[in-house]
């Protein structure tokens, strides 16, 4: 692997006792894409939160984050980092494009001036002209035209509004840009013009990714590697051809078997049974457990993240998945 | 068979928004009918126009071969198509326990409160929550699975003969979907219920439904058996549709975006962003065409009589 961009080493996040993010570790290469999978409350968007520090005040995260600046500025520890000394990395080394681009610009803020703002926070005595011409640069890159610069949030589309959330995210030229669901609002056709556009950028600007969604099929088109998260932990990671094509976790498997593929069967595969936890309920040992047709004694013992395949890991007491026992019927609530 | 519904040259406007624009459709009887499209192409109003909750500006709706008037036609129709909806966070009353949402479409429509119980009981239990544990539930107190289950089984007391589905898991989680999925698909087997299926996903359709009608700006532009609609597309528009579902092999995403429904393109609709448009297409509004495939059109000059494919190709 190339020279690590970021790395991550136990990442723990608390809302007063409960495991919101349980342990988790990620190195991204430079421009590398990792896409981090998982449902509603698996930890994933709180995830890219603590990694810019920007957690609500009720929420306490614990471990290591350091960034290595490619352009061989020094070492970055972002967790140590005070507000203060934070705001120098936020959108200068690490942007984050939200969810729901819908509410996340100003609406009585033209589009220019925004990214404006955004570009005098690390240039502050930036020339005019030079703003100017660098805003009509980014507008191009993420495919918007010029006039767009005039416009109010509200005169423009889903699609364009999250161009507009990725031209912002770029202006101070980071190494890395975290993107939480960025196409889940959009339809398929706009979807595939963002996710496009976000691979144009990693090409062109040598830009590292951390792409989150809900939509593994989203991941697997974009990014090199995967980790899928489960109740705060990842439970299993590796090139995204392996866990796509080999899933090594019970849950990895059970969620791909459930996408819908065009050309593929025209049958439903059996579902996942129950929902995902709630973290203040999280079950004791292998947090998957209570609807995981292989479920046995030894899960009653928390599973470890461990390397079963080369290049791939699962927390699993059986993987690699030829261990599996024999599936069983689960009974669950409904989810 | 005379089908479930029926719509003949249905036009709908709002304002100077013709959302939709002459849209003619079967919906049979126990059939998986999928309409799809990107937001703003008029299938939720399609929706609505089947319900009758908005007025037609032009063309009809019928149900059982009978055309909507009167309020009398509207009662029965609501009796026998039921509608569930994409946010099982809004649609249910946050007062009101499981058992009385469930309930509710029996008293409107005057059924005797001895039934009540019972036929509650029964569409908890076909949609897999245990009247026990769940009827004395409010929504707060539910996943959002679970209330979108209470949506469809208050669907079902009434004993209806269709249920249209606008988007129902496209706000749940993937392993929720699945299993909602699965409700509604034995739902449609045990009771030779009728499904019209509104979504944005091609993929889903591909697995649920028997035919797929898609829309673009207020018209339905192909239509036909899901497997021929998706494996040999007619119109260039569902073949964007198509290859823009991820994981995708090429890339090669349709530029552009949905034009304002106020003011149409002239000739073919879709023919400003049209990878294949030629001469006529911006003077010519195509008609729904056979494409050789048995019941399966799509409205696209290139399928007008006379060009083969081969010289489609050439000119494409």
């Amino acid at each position: 692997m190339s020279a690590p961009l970021l790395e991550v080493s136990g990442l723990t996040v608390r809302h007063r006792r409960d495991l919101i993010v349980d342990g988790v570790d990620l190195t991204l290469a430079r421009g590398e894409a990792l896409g981090l999978a998982g449902e509603s409350g698996c930890g994933k968007s709180t995830t890219a939160l603590s990694l810019m520090r920007l957690l609500p005040a009720a929420l306490e995260q614990e471990g290591a984050i350091v960034l290595h600046p490619p352009d061989g500025g020094d070492t970055i520890n972002i967790d140590r980092r005070t507000e203060r000394g934070m705001q120098l990395v936020r959108w200068r080394h690490v942007s984050l494009v939200f969810q729901g681009a819908m509410n996340s610009l100003d609406p009585v803020k033209r589009v220019g001036s925004q990214i404006a703002s955004a570009i005098r926070l690390h240039e502050p005595k930036a020339k005019t002209a030079d703003v100017a011409a660098r805003i009509a640069e980014l507008l191009g890159t993420v495919g918007l035209p010029a006039r767009v610069e005039r416009a109010y949030a509200h005169q423009l589309s889903g699609g364009q509004r999250q161009r507009v959330m990725i031209a912002l995210a770029l202006a101070c030229r980071p190494s890395l840009v975290i993107a939480d669901e960025p196409t889940t609002a959009l339809d398929v056709v706009m979807q595939a013009q963002i996710l496009e556009l976000l691979e144009r950028l990693r090409a062109e600007l040598g830009l590292a990714l951390i792409l989150i969604s809900h939509d593994l099929s989203v991941l697997a088109e974009t990014c090199d590697r995967i980790a899928v998260m489960y109740a705060g932990r990842i439970v299993e990671t590796g090139p995204v051809d392996a866990v796509f094509g080999d899933p090594q976790h019970p849950y990895t498997k059970r969620l791909l078997d459930s996408l819908p593929v065009i050309g593929g069967a025209r049958e439903l595969a059996t579902p996942i049974p129950g929902g995902p936890p709630d973290p203040a309920e999280a079950p004791s040992g292998c947090s998957f457990r209570p609807r995981c047709p292989y479920a046995a004694e030894a899960c009653e013992e928390t599973p470890t993240l461990r390397e079963v395949v080369p290049g791939q890991s699962a927390a699993c007491h059986f993987a690699p998945w030829e261990r599996w026992p024999e599936p069983v019927v689960v009974a669950e609530e409904p989810g | 068979m005379t089908p479930l519904m029926e719509v003949r040259d249905l036009a709908v406007h709002y304002g100077p928004a013709k959302a939709l624009d002459g849209v003619s459709l079967e919906w049979r009887r126990g059939e998986i009918l999928g309409i799809v499209g990107e937001s703003g192409c008029g299938k939720s109003t399609l929706a609505r126009a089947l319900l009758g909750l908005v007025p037609p500006a032009a063309g009809s709706v019928s149900a059982d071969g009978e055309e909507l008037g009167g309020k009398a036609s509207l009662r029965t129709l609501r009796r026998s198509v039921q509608m569930i909806f994409q946010d099982p966070y809004q649609t249910l009353n946050p007062r009101r326990r499981v058992r009385e949402i469930v309930a509710e479409p029996l008293v409107v429509t005057g059924v005797v409160k001895a039934e009540h119980e019972a036929r509650v009981a029964r569409a908890l239990e076909e949609v897999g929550m245990a009247p026990a544990r769940f009827a004395d539930r409010y929504p707060h107190q539910l996943s959002g699975g679970q209330r979108q289950r209470v949506a469809i089984a208050s669907t079902l007391v009434l004993e209806p003969a269709g249920i249209v589905c606008d988007e129902p898991v496209s706000m749940l989680d993937v392993s929720v979907r699945s299993q909602i999925l699965h409700v509604l698909l034995e739902l449609q087997r045990a009771r030779e219920l009728a499904l019209l299926f509104i979504t944005h996903d091609l993929s889903l359709a591909w697995q649920l439904c028997d035919r797929i009608a898609v829309m673009y700006l207020g018209r339905i532009v192909e239509q036909g058996d899901a497997r021929d609609v998706i494996e040999r597309p007619g119109h260039p528009y569902t073949q964007a549709l198509v290859e823009a579902v991820p994981p995708r092999k090429q890339r090669n995403a349709l530029g552009g975006e949905l034009p304002d429904p106020a003011a149409l393109p002239a000739g073919c609709r879709f023919h400003p962003r049209c990878p294949r448009r030629f001469e006529p297409c911006d003077q010519v509004d195509p008609e729904l065409y056979p494409t050789g495939e048995p019941a399966h059109e799509a409205a696209c000059l290139l399928l007008r009589g006379g060009s083969s494919p081969e010289s489609r190709s050439d000119i494409a």
